[in-house]
């Protein structure tokens, strides 16, 4: 498990400054929630797209300060949904011995372990249902 | 083009742009062009300072009811306002006497060319483009950096935000002449309605005065300050037979960036105070893009005036600039099944509330959260997200918030 040190020294993202630099990260292949965005273990097919290094935004936030971005330490894959707009971002796989990351600025780091599984965003009801943004 | 021209310092040029394109309308409708240009400090100030001056300077001379108005007006508006609306009138009225055309005959005809000044700018400005055909490739700087999405809303919000303060001022069951042509002239403004044609005109005078804004300094991703320089340097301005009243840009507005990449577009907010403010302080104020009255922004209203606003987008507006958390507690809105500890969150809980019927088109509840990271100041922030009304406890809401089944959501190993 990574510290948060760790991951901004490899990574080169910064995150608030008040949270902890010695927090380890932890590495799931559970669910998992960074604010209005799930990573849901899903039974669908592997993505294809290599995630490069400088990582994808999967949810941009007003002024690209509040980006959810996916990166990776050895090989992952994420395939952006075909018809974008609704509540599923896409479909990330991780390949066996790499992990992958959400990072934000105000939630930190979020560890992706190997496996399959469908990137979420957050919906309401108001009215009609929007999405959240946090 | 220097980039330190970017800077307020082209404000006396814009001015001479927009007097030169004054003109220009006047000449158009073959009217001579007033000698008094009076500038003023906001769109209500100049609201009721055009109409007063109106009558004053074609005969209506009736102390008693004008000063009967400025202490309607003071009353109303604030001294503050009244004092400016005296200055301004005072300015584009005083020694006008001598106008051969007396009484209500005379004020018809300043909103007569009110009127016919609409199509005699579009036809100024297809002459002055004819006149300068080398610059006929360059499209007109518009309205600047301006989206004019955002322009337009705030037209209609200052359109709002004066007639609400014209009718709270000469709207009660006294009328008089002046008090009825307030009520009638104040709207006799232009560049509100019509502000694609103006502006082009004013565009076509100040090529030459006004540099354009550096492309790369374009509306700021966030609200800002700065955004204000790049609105035209006049708002309204009001046409009339002696005088020319314009009243210049707000000092300062604040947008916020909505959507990204080729669709992104910017919208009036402001969260802590007004959204467009003019040099004397007038304000329009609003909520992502919604015009709501100061009260919302500076969070003053009681959870039962809340419920009472009759205007479904105030009242939401209302409450999320509150918060739910807090809205909850003070409207006691009913809990819907008990509190269960946020999966993945330890040491959180989840609540479910009742929403009242009338405060979205459809039925709702509403599903207070915690954060699973703390803020700067240790706290954990806590919000509301809207569910469907038949979720019955707060797992199933929440679980819904993710399209997860209550089952998938329990499982949750980590909130951050």
């Amino acid at each position: 498990m990574p510290t948060i040190e760790q991951a901004i020294a490899t990574f080169g993202v910064t995150i608030d400054e008040h949270l902890d630099r010695h927090a380890e990260i932890p590495v799931l292949s559970g669910l998992q929630f960074q604010g209005d965005v799930a990573v849901v273990p899903a039974d669908r097919d592997p993505a294809r797209i290599p995630v490069p290094e400088i990582g994808v935004p999967i949810v941009r936030g007003q002024a690209e300060a509040n980006t959810h971005l996916l990166l990776a330490t050895g090989k992952a894959f994420f395939s952006p949904e075909r018809f974008g707009g609704g509540m599923v971002l896409g479909v990330l796989t991780v390949a066996e011995g790499a992990s992958a990351y959400l990072a934000h600025p105000e939630h930190a780091f979020t560890g992706i372990a190997p496996g399959t599984y469908e990137l979420r965003r957050q919906r309401e009801q108001a009215g009609e249902a929007r999405l959240v943004a946090d | 083009m220097p980039r330190a021209a970017c800077g307020r310092d082209d404000t006396a040029a814009e001015r001479r742009a927009w007097e030169s394109a004054a003109r220009a309308c006047y000449q158009k409708i073959g009217l001579p062009f007033p000698e008094r240009v009076v500038w003023v400090s906001s769109p209500l100030v100049g609201a009721f300072a055009a109409p007063i001056a109106a009558c004053l300077s074609t005969g209506h001379r009736n102390n008693r009811v004008l000063d009967s108005v400025y202490r309607a007006l003071d009353d109303t508006a604030g001294e503050a306002v009244g004092h400016a609306v005296r200055a301004a009138v005072r300015v584009a009225a005083d020694g006008a006497v001598s106008d051969p055309v007396h009484g209500a005959a005379a004020t018809a005809l300043h909103a007569e060319i009110a009127e016919t000044m609409g199509s005699a700018m579009a036809s100024a400005v297809r002459e002055r483009a004819r006149v300068t055909p080398a610059r006929k490739e360059s499209a007109p700087p518009t309205s600047r950096n301006v989206p004019t999405g955002a322009l337009a809303t705030l037209a209609t919000a200052s359109q709002a935000a004066v007639g609400a303060a014209v009718d709270a001022a000469v709207g009660g069951p006294r009328q008089d002449t002046i008090r009825g042509e307030v009520r009638r002239l104040w709207r006799a403004h232009l560049a509100g309605q019509r502000s694609d044609t103006w502006l082009t005109l004013v565009g076509l005078f100040g090529q030459d005065a006004v540099p354009p804004l550096d492309e790369h300094r374009s509306w700021p991703t966030v609200a800002e300050q700065a955004a204000a320089q790049s609105a035209p340097a006049g708002w309204w301005w009001w046409p009339f037979r002696g005088f020319v009243m314009l009243c210049p840009r707000p000092a300062e507005l604040y947008l916020e960036q909505v959507g990204e990449g080729a669709g992104v577009t910017h919208r009036p907010h402001r969260a802590d105070g007004p959204t467009a403010v003019w040099p004397d302080g007038f304000g329009l104020y609003f909520w992502h893009g919604t015009h709501v009255t100061r009260a919302v922004i500076d969070d003053t209203l009681t959870a039962d005036e809340i419920l009472r606003e009759t205007n479904v987008e105030i009242r939401r507006c209302a409450i999320e600039r509150r918060g739910w958390d807090r809205f909850i507690t003070e409207a006691r809105l009913a809990q819907v099944g008990p509190a269960v500890p946020d999966p993945g969150n330890p040491g959180q809980t989840l609540t479910l509330h009742e929403v009242p019927a009338d405060i979205y088109a459809t039925r709702v509840r509403v599903l207070l959260c915690t954060n699973g990271t703390v803020e700067r100041d240790g706290t954990r922030r806590r919000f509301g997200l809207t569910v469907p009304a038949d979720c019955t406890d707060p797992l199933q809401a929440a679980a819904w918030t993710y399209g997860l089944t209550s089952a998938q959501y329990i499982t949750a190993q980590r909130r951050s």
